[in-house]
């Protein structure tokens, strides 16, 4: 709103910002962001800290504009503000990183640094004279050197950063919003960000980033908050707590067990990764490195980790959509890793993907073609390349009654406008129900509701039971050590530990996962 | 509306209609119709029992009705749309529009069997561009499949003196080797189809004007920009059978509404229309599943080829018209097509029925010429105008029947926001 | 003057013809094609796709031609007036040519409609369009409006052939090949096109503007965080395409005549422009060698195809099938604006 004045700087306000109450509430149901106090003192370095889904990318983009809040206010320098949009954090003086940096890629770096702010003559030709000038005292100031001439495209990821950085300096913005900024980078870059954000501090700047990784947060944070599941769980000096007492916090208590579930008897390998490299699909750095574990018959083994930690990369590999760098991957003894996917489906590969929309389903189908989607020559479902209808009706008024999926019109209805949680469902049913021996899970009850879940967990358990392989991949604590026999951590791509879910604690867990412990056995030889 | 409110209104318990203290604001009437409207359609029914089972069916036969009825309803409105633009050009000599539009319509209904007669390639140009619909693919290249096969087919008939039927095959092929230059393209370099069908048209325009005047036998030599007649070969054989004397009523359209009804079971009813439309509308769940775009992306514009080669030769064969060298434009039955498929949903049953309304209105056009300063342009502007309209009639068909596709992708970042990255 | 004596031979004059006249022509289809190729550009930089050119430039020409046959007897009576109405056909031109891009940026940024499907309908409406306005006015059968390009459009004058001397010296012929080149077909258009192709590369490349409506091509969602009103950059950059289209349009048929249609030169420019990659200067560089291509098949004197009786249409599929080639090898490296054709969802950010 243009009338809205800026509030004067008062030096003498404690807090440079606040959030006061923010509560975010999505879709009517989904509690992103729950009555959150936060007090930001001015030129410090402020960690939000938190797992997965705990609400710190919400309360972020409701700071920057891209959001409104449910309910609750901002505060900034004592005065209330209301940011509707990006242009009004801009001439609040915050600026934000976002994880996906949004930089032009064919423009150089000083034309996106200036874009949307750039000085021009009266006939509108573009002058740099004088944003070179401010760009390159800003890059002496806090040590950013970028080559302002190349393009975006050509530039290491950590010199894009390093241009979003600029970006908001060229902007004058004194609140620094980072989210997740190390999650791209490599172990070097990471440690030029924490040199520049001690410049930053230095120079008055406020910091406010968002991380999961408990070291950065000992290393260059004043102050942190932990975020669980909505809530602020309270504000830290940095260094007042051990790592244990922040991984606790950070992850909360172990729940009891939900899924009943008898001992497991795992027999022959059916999965075994070699020294594993996959390359991320962003950025140059290695999203899975020198991975190897083992997948027993009977047996339902756990990849733990904190999203972006290469489990994505991992899984996509073993089901063909990624190719690999370098290592093996063999199912039942056969080295798989250069087959197509069919070939991969048919020698018994199961896969629920992460992701069901992109992957799992074709939303404009009906429910009873999703039920098909891998196999829709299979001799039960066609003849002779024709589809039999009624075969597969037959089928899927079947996998309805048995995962008591839920529609308007049954094996009809068009799979998009149902919910995602018998959505899922068809997901799961349709690759148990095939004959395979691997079943690969990523995330089987993402955004389902508890009663979704447990049928879920019961499924996968009796196709455990029933002989299958399987490796999940899951962010949630709870659903790890309701369902898996063996937990590996993994952290930036590789494993740090392998752990009895019945010997093991969630601190212990939140520990490997946020990288601040390495098993032995684990350990790379050198190290970083 | 924006799209977000209707997502968060949609996933909502009911409570958030019936006055929750938390909503942001009250839906107004329109909004919370739609809405009830959406939950009576998608709400939940217990499923298994028999009875239940039938209520699925009726909810379904339902959904079906409606879903046609909005398809044919936007069409409809396309038609009209055009249409009546159309007459409204028509003011630019305003004493004769009454005359005019009498005269539209009664020469289009007096001359039904030369409606059919267009219909006809129309009618296979139109399938081709709705087949390759299907697999997501925009088949702006049927004219030129259309264009070179028509070429192929004089050829054949001309020089080689085949029978009709062969020539068919052999122009059919060729169509469907034209067709297959931006299918290859598009799976291996992943170029726009659209861009190269665009230049593989004019590259066809050329390489027939080159073929009219250097095959022996094709030109007619005492009109050197047309090809000769096909009459001229004596032998009735070249020429595809007509069933009346004036060649309005033939084979064509009777081939036409066959590979309708066949396309209609390959796209709907056989493993390969399943994996065709698989691709058409997620190419990364197709690929998840093993199946391969590369592979459908190329079959499907052979097979587009293959039609619009059929169209081309079938108009060309059937001795009326004479292939005439051009050099400014692309035959227009190719681009006719295109809002036949688009306003029938690229469903091939639906293109059979969309056919027949377009073919109408460019024969009846011809019942302008003459009346004050009329002429067939009217027809032309009124397709163009329900082209323009269609380009909303797919928007509409897939916002309010399947939950739209902007509505979703704005629905998948947010949950991407609190799920994912938070 | 001396390495140029050979040519002080009677035997000079018709290669010398010959080749101003074909240099001619090449300037005065090149311009037009390159305008019209940076109008496909202007829009698709924006992050709109105008397949729509051929049709924009048709109406361009219609109402170019228009103006043209209106002021006819007005320019016959005061014939220094003659400019003055070139120059309004030229507005009038460019303001239709915007008009008709009415129904792109419309339909693609406010409706978010396929641009591909509104882009062919656009081409279909023009021509008729345009035939049947000019048949309510002028009576039936009057397409064409005036009886070809009136002689009066025209600036300066060539020297004509028969006034050369059977023998004419070094110098003579120098200036009767310049004087052709430049002459024979030159209108107010040329300079103007010049003007706007050096005018619209600073605006895109050089401006604060054109650095703007460049990202919403690029990444709307990034432009828009700083504060770029995605919306109207695109209907500036489809607005731009339209003038530039209507103006090429208009510029063309005064060099092959007007007859509501631009004989697919629209779609050459769309050849040229990604065979320019999007990029001004080779865009100007493959607006020559096309229009070359192009000029040379209908000049008759390129060699003939051996075997082939008017094999010269085979020169004119040679643009099209360069582009083709050039998509294949630039698959992987296209300069093609990433955001082009997809509409721009606020929501979806």
């Amino acid at each position: 709103m243009a009338t809205e004045t800026l509030p004067a700087v008062r030096k003498n306000a404690p807090y440079v910002i606040e959030f006061d109450g923010i509560t975010k509430v999505f879709n009517g149901t989904l509690v992103a962001n729950d009555n959150i106090h936060i007090q930001v003192r001015r030129g410090e370095i402020h960690a939000l800290l938190g797992e997965n889904g705990a609400g710190k990318s919400t309360l972020m983009s409701i700071l920057f504009g891209l959001l409104p809040p449910t309910s609750g206010r901002l505060l900034l320098n004592g005065e209330e503000i209301r940011v509707k949009n990006p242009n009004d954090a801009n001439r609040f003086g915050i600026g934000m990183v976002h994880q996906h940096f949004m930089l032009i890629d064919v423009f150089t770096g000083l034309e996106n640094i200036v874009l949307g702010h750039e000085d021009a003559n009266r006939l509108g030709f573009l002058k740099y004279r004088k944003a070179k000038e401010k760009i390159q005292r800003l890059m002496d100031t806090y040590g950013l050197h970028v080559d302002l001439r190349k393009k975006v495209q050509d530039m290491t990821v950590g010199m894009q950063q390093k241009v979003e950085i600029l970006k908001m300096l060229y902007r004058d913005s004194d609140v620094l919003i980072f989210d997740e900024p190390t999650a791209v980078l490599t172990a070097d870059e990471i440690e030029d960000l924490m040199k520049i954000f001690r410049m930053l501090k230095n120079e008055g700047k406020t910091i406010l980033f968002i991380t999961h990784k408990l070291n950065e947060v000992r290393e260059v944070a004043d102050r942190f908050t932990i975020l669980r599941k909505g809530r602020a769980i309270g504000t830290y000096e940095s260094g007042k707590l051990t790592n244990e007492e922040m991984a606790e916090l950070m992850v909360g208590h172990k729940v009891d067990f939900t899924t009943p579930k008898g001992e497991a008897h795992p027999g022959e390998i059916v999965l075994r990764i070699e020294n594993l490299q996959v390359k991320s699909a962003e950025g140059n750095k290695l999203a899975v490195d020198n991975l190897s574990l083992d997948v027993r018959r009977g047996e339902v083994v756990s990849v733990l980790g904190i999203d972006g930690n290469g489990q994505e990369e991992l899984v996509n590999a073993i089901a063909g959509l990624q190719k690999t760098k370098g290592g093996r991957i063999f199912l039942n003894g056969k080295a798989i890793e250069h087959l197509s996917i069919k070939k991969r489906n048919r020698l018994g590969i199961s896969h629920i993907p992460g992701d069901r929309h992109r992957y799992g389903l074709i939303l404009d189908y009906s429910v009873m073609y999703n039920f098909i989607q891998e196999m829709p020559e299979n001799a039960t479902f066609s003849n002779k390349g024709f589809l039999k209808e009624r075969a597969i009706k037959d089928y899927s008024d079947e996998m309805i009654r048995k995962y008591d999926i839920r529609s308007s019109m049954g094996s009809y209805t068009l799979t998009r406008t149902m919910s995602g949680g018998n959505q899922q469902k068809i997901i799961v049913g349709r690759e148990i129900e095939r004959d395979t021996d691997l079943l690969l899970c990523v995330q089987p009850t993402r955004g389902l509701d508890v009663g979704a879940i447990s049928t879920i967990h019961k499924e996968i358990i009796k196709a455990r039971d029933e002989g299958k392989a399987i490796l999940l991949v899951s962010l949630e604590l709870d659903e790890v050590f309701d369902i898996a026999d063996t937990i590996y951590t993994l952290f930036e791509g590789r494993i740090t530990g392998r752990f009895n879910p019945k010997e093991t604690t969630y601190k212990e867990l939140g520990l490997y996962m946020s990288g601040a412990k390495c098993q032995d056995e684990f350990r790379k030889e050198g190290g970083r | 509306m924006k799209a977000t409110d209707i997502n968060a209104a949609l996933n909502a318990p009911l409570s958030y209609l019936d006055g929750n203290p938390k909503k942001p604001r009250k839906l107004n009437k329109w909004e919370y119709r739609n809405l009830a409207a959406y939950r009576l359609l998608t709400s939940s029914l217990p499923v298994g029992e028999n009875e239940n089972s039938l209520s699925e069916r009726k909810a379904h036969r339902r959904f079906f009705i409606k879903s046609m009825g909005i398809t044919i309803l936007s069409s409809i409105l396309c038609i009209a749309f055009g249409l009546l633009l159309g007459f409204l050009l028509m003011l630019m000599d305003p004493s004769h529009i009454g005359t005019g539009i009498q005269s539209f319509f009664s020469y289009g209904i007096n001359n039904l069997p030369r409606v059919i007669y267009t219909a006809g390639p129309l009618l296979l140009c139109a399938l081709s561009v709705g087949f390759c619909y299907k697999c997501g693919l925009f088949n702006i290249g049927a004219p030129g499949q259309y264009m070179i096969a028509g070429m192929v087919s004089i050829i054949c008939a001309l020089n080689l003196h085949l029978p009709w039927f062969v020539s068919i095959l052999i122009a059919m092929a060729s169509g469907a080797l034209v067709g297959s230059i931006p299918g290859l393209l598009k799976a291996y370099f992943n170029i726009n189809e659209v861009i190269t069908s665009i230049m593989v048209n004019w590259i066809v325009l050329f390489v027939n004007n080159v073929l009219l005047n250097n095959v022996p036998g094709v030109l007619n030599e005492k009109n050197p920009t047309k090809s000769l007649a096909l009459s001229t070969v004596g032998d009735p054989l070249v020429m595809l059978p007509s069933f009346t004397s004036d060649k309005y009523i033939n084979l064509t359209i009777v081939i036409g509404i066959v590979l309708a009804v066949v396309l209609f079971f390959v796209v709907f009813k056989t493993t390969f229309g399943y994996r065709l439309r698989a691709v058409g509308f997620n190419r990364d769940a197709a690929r998840y599943a093993g199946i391969s775009s590369k592979r459908n992306i190329i079959l499907s514009f052979v097979v587009g080829g293959l039609l619009a080669g059929l169209g081309g030769a079938c108009f060309y064969l059937l001795g009326n018209a004479q292939y005439t060298y051009n050099i400014s434009s692309v035959d227009q039955m190719g681009f006719d097509a295109i809002p036949i498929a688009l306003l029938a949903n690229n469903n091939p049953i639906g293109i059979l029925f969309t056919t027949f309304f377009i073919s109408f209105i460019k024969v009846s056009g011809i019942g302008l010429q003459g009346v004050g300063t009329y002429n067939d342009k009217f027809a032309e502007i009124m397709i163009a105008l329900i082209l323009y309209g269609s380009a909303f009639a797919v928007l509409i068909n897939t916002v309010f029947l399947k939950g739209g596709r902007t509505l979703k992708k704005g629905k998948k970042e947010k949950e991407g926001k609190e799920n994912g990255n938070a | 003057m001396e390495m140029l004596s050979f040519l002080a031979d009677g035997a000079a004059i018709v290669p010398v013809a010959q080749a101003a006249s074909i240099l001619s022509t090449l300037i005065v289809i090149a311009l037009p094609l390159i305008l019209v190729a940076f109008a496909g550009m202007s829009a698709e930089r924006s992050g709109v796709i105008n397949l729509g050119l051929e049709g924009m430039m048709v109406l361009g020409a219609f109402a170019g031609f228009f103006v043209l046959k209106m002021f006819t007897p007005l320019v016959e009576s005061h014939p220094s007036l003659a400019q003055l109405a070139v120059l309004l056909a030229i507005l009038a031109s460019a303001l239709l040519g915007w008009i008709s891009s009415l129904l792109l940026s419309f339909a693609s940024i406010k409706l978010k409609a396929n641009q591909v499907i509104v882009g062919t309908a656009i081409n279909i409406i023009a021509p008729a369009l345009a035939t049947l306005v000019a048949w309510a006015i002028f009576g039936q059968g009057m397409t064409a409006m005036t009886d070809g390009t009136p002689a009066w459009v025209s600036i300066g004058k060539a020297i004509p052939q028969s006034s050369l001397p059977s023998d004419p010296s070094v110098g003579e012929l120098v200036r009767f090949f310049f004087s052709n080149m430049f002459f024979q077909n030159f209108f107010l258009t040329t300079p103007i096109i010049l003007a706007l192709i050096v005018l619209v590369s600073l605006f895109l490349f050089k401006t604060k503007t054109g650095l703007r409506l460049r990202a919403c091509g690029e990444n709307p969602q990034a432009a828009d965080t700083v504060g770029i009103n995605v919306g109207r950059m695109r209907f500036l950059g489809t607005s731009l395409s339209g003038i530039l289209s209507g103006l090429g349009g208009f510029a063309i048929c005064l060099a092959i005549g007007y007859e509501a249609t631009v004989i697919g030169f629209g779609f050459l420019a769309l050849a040229v422009m990604i065979f320019g990659n999007w990029k001004p200067l080779p865009i100007v560089l493959g607006g020559f060698v096309f229009a070359f291509a192009r000029v040379l098949a209908n000049s008759g004197i390129l060699p003939d195809i051996p075997g082939l009786t008017r094999g010269d249409d085979l020169y004119l599929c040679l643009p099209y099938l360069l582009t083709l080639i050039v998509l294949v090898f630039a698959s992987r490296h296209s300069h093609a604006p990433k955001a082009e054709g997809i509409p721009y969802d606020k929501s979806a950010r």
